[in-house]
C-alpha cells in the first residue's frame, strides 16, 4: 500500500478514526491503537462547570497521529470560521474538518455554506478538509477553493448504510486532484474495502467502530479492510464481463 | 469578582486574567480556547488578557466527535 500524502504530510495508515460514541475513553484509546491511524478527529464543546474533569485529548496519546478538529455544531460559514480559529488555539493545528450540517435530522451537509467557508479558511491558512455531498460538480469546486481533500459522504452521519452513493463517489475520484476521503455511512468493513477498491484514497468511520460489540476488534477489521482494497486498487483489479464466463482453466483435450 | 463563563457565574480574585480561569477550574489548556465578545483570543495572550466584573467569556475544550 502506498503512502497517503495531504497538504505533504505522509500518512502510513489510510484509515481515519472519530472518536465519538465509544462507551469509554479506554476503550477508544485502545482502538485508536488497534487501528493504526494516523488521523483522528475530535470535537469542541463549550465548558460547562460541572463536567470540569473530562479531558479526552489524554487518552489520543501517540504523538505522529495528526489531530483533526471538526466544526460540528456551526449552522453557516460564518460560524464555521469562527469554529475554526478557536480550534487553532485550542488543539495548536491548523487542520480542519470542516463540517456545516445545520439540519440535525439527516446531518447533510450545506454545499453553499461549505463551499464559501472553504474560500474563507484557505485564505486564513487553515488545511480544509470539508465533509461534503457526494456531488463530483461541489468537489471541484471545493478543490478549485483550495480543500486538502474532499470528504464525500458515503450515505448519512452514522446510518451504517455503505456507499449508497457509489456511482457519484466514482466520478468524484475520477476527476479529483486532492486526495477522496470517504466520510459518513461507512458501517462495515466490506464497505470501506469496496471504497477503497473504487480508488478512494482514505476512509473516515466513526460509528461502525464505536458501536461494534468489540470496538478494537472491529478496529483492526477496518484497519485491514482498507489495506486490502487499498492494495486491490493498486494492484489492478480485473475486467468485469457482461456476464459470461471466460474459463481461467483450458477446456481442451484432458481425456482425449 | 465575578465573569460570566459560558452563561454562567464564575468567581474569581481581583485582576484575575484568562488563563486562572484554568487554574480555578483545575483543567489542563491544551484543548482548549477562549473568546471574549466573539473575538478569539491567542493562546500566548491569555497571561496578559485581564478580566473585569462580568466579563462575557466564551470557554470550549475537546471533546469525543466524529
Amino acid at each position: 500500500m502506498s503512502k497517503l500524502i495531504i497538504a505533504g504530510r505522509e500518512f502510513n495508515s489510510r484509515l481515519f478514526l472519530g472518536t465519538g460514541k465509544f462507551s469509554s475513553n479506554d476503550l477508544m484509546k485502545d482502538s485508536i491503537v488497534a487501528s493504526e491511524t494516523e488521523m483522528v478527529t475530535v470535537a469542541m464543546k463549550r465548558i460547562s462547570l460541572g463536567d470540569a474533569n473530562d479531558d479526552m485529548l489524554k487518552h489520543i496519546v501517540d504523538k505522529n497521529i495528526q489531530l483533526l478538529p471538526n466544526t460540528s455544531g456551526v449552522r453557516d460559514a460564518k460560524e464555521a470560521v469562527f469554529a475554526a480559529k478557536m480550534s487553532r488555539e485550542a488543539f495548536g493545528t491548523n487542520w480542519l474538518k470542516l463540517e456545516i450540517h445545520p439540519d440535525p435530522r439527516y446531518l447533510l451537509p450545506d454545499s453553499i455554506e461549505t463551499l464559501k467557508a472553504t474560500e474563507e479558511l484557505v485564505k486564513l491558512g487553515f488545511v480544509v478538509l470539508p465533509y461534503c455531498q457526494a456531488d463530483p460538480v461541489l468537489c471541484k469546486r471545493l478543490e478549485e477553493a483550495g480543500a486538502a481533500t474532499v470528504m464525500p459522504l458515503a450515505a448519512p452521519i452514522g446510518s451504517n448504510k455503505g456507499l449508497r452513493t457509489e456511482d457519484f463517489l466514482k466520478i468524484i475520484i475520477e476527476q479529483a486532484n486532492v486526495p477522496v476521503v470517504v466520510d459518513a455511512g461507512i458501517g462495515a468493513p466490506s464497505h470501506a474495502a469496496a471504497a477503497m477498491e473504487l480508488g478512494a484514497d482514505a476512509c473516515l468511520v466513526n460509528t461502525a467502530i464505536a458501536v461494534a460489540g468489540d470496538p478494537v476488534r472491529m478496529a483492526v477489521a477496518f484497519r485491514d479492510a482498507v489495506k486490502c482494497g487499498r492494495d486491490a486498487y493498486e494492484a489492478g483489479l480485473g475486467a468485469v464481463t457482461a456476464g459470461e464466463a471466460v474459463a481461467s482453466s483450458p477446456l481442451t483435450s484432458f481425456l482425449g | 469578582m465575578k465573569i460570566k463563563l459560558n452563561g454562567e457565574d464564575l468567581e474569581l480574585q481581583d485582576g484575575a486574567v484568562l488563563s486562572d480561569i484554568c487554574t480555578k477550574l483545575g483543567i489542563d489548556s491544551k484543548g482548549v480556547a477562549f473568546a471574549i465578545d466573539s473575538e478569539v483570543i491567542p493562546r500566548d495572550e491569555w497571561a496578559s488578557t485581564k478580566l473585569a466584573e462580568g466579563t462575557d467569556v466564551m470557554m470550549i475544550r475537546a471533546v469525543c466527535g466524529g
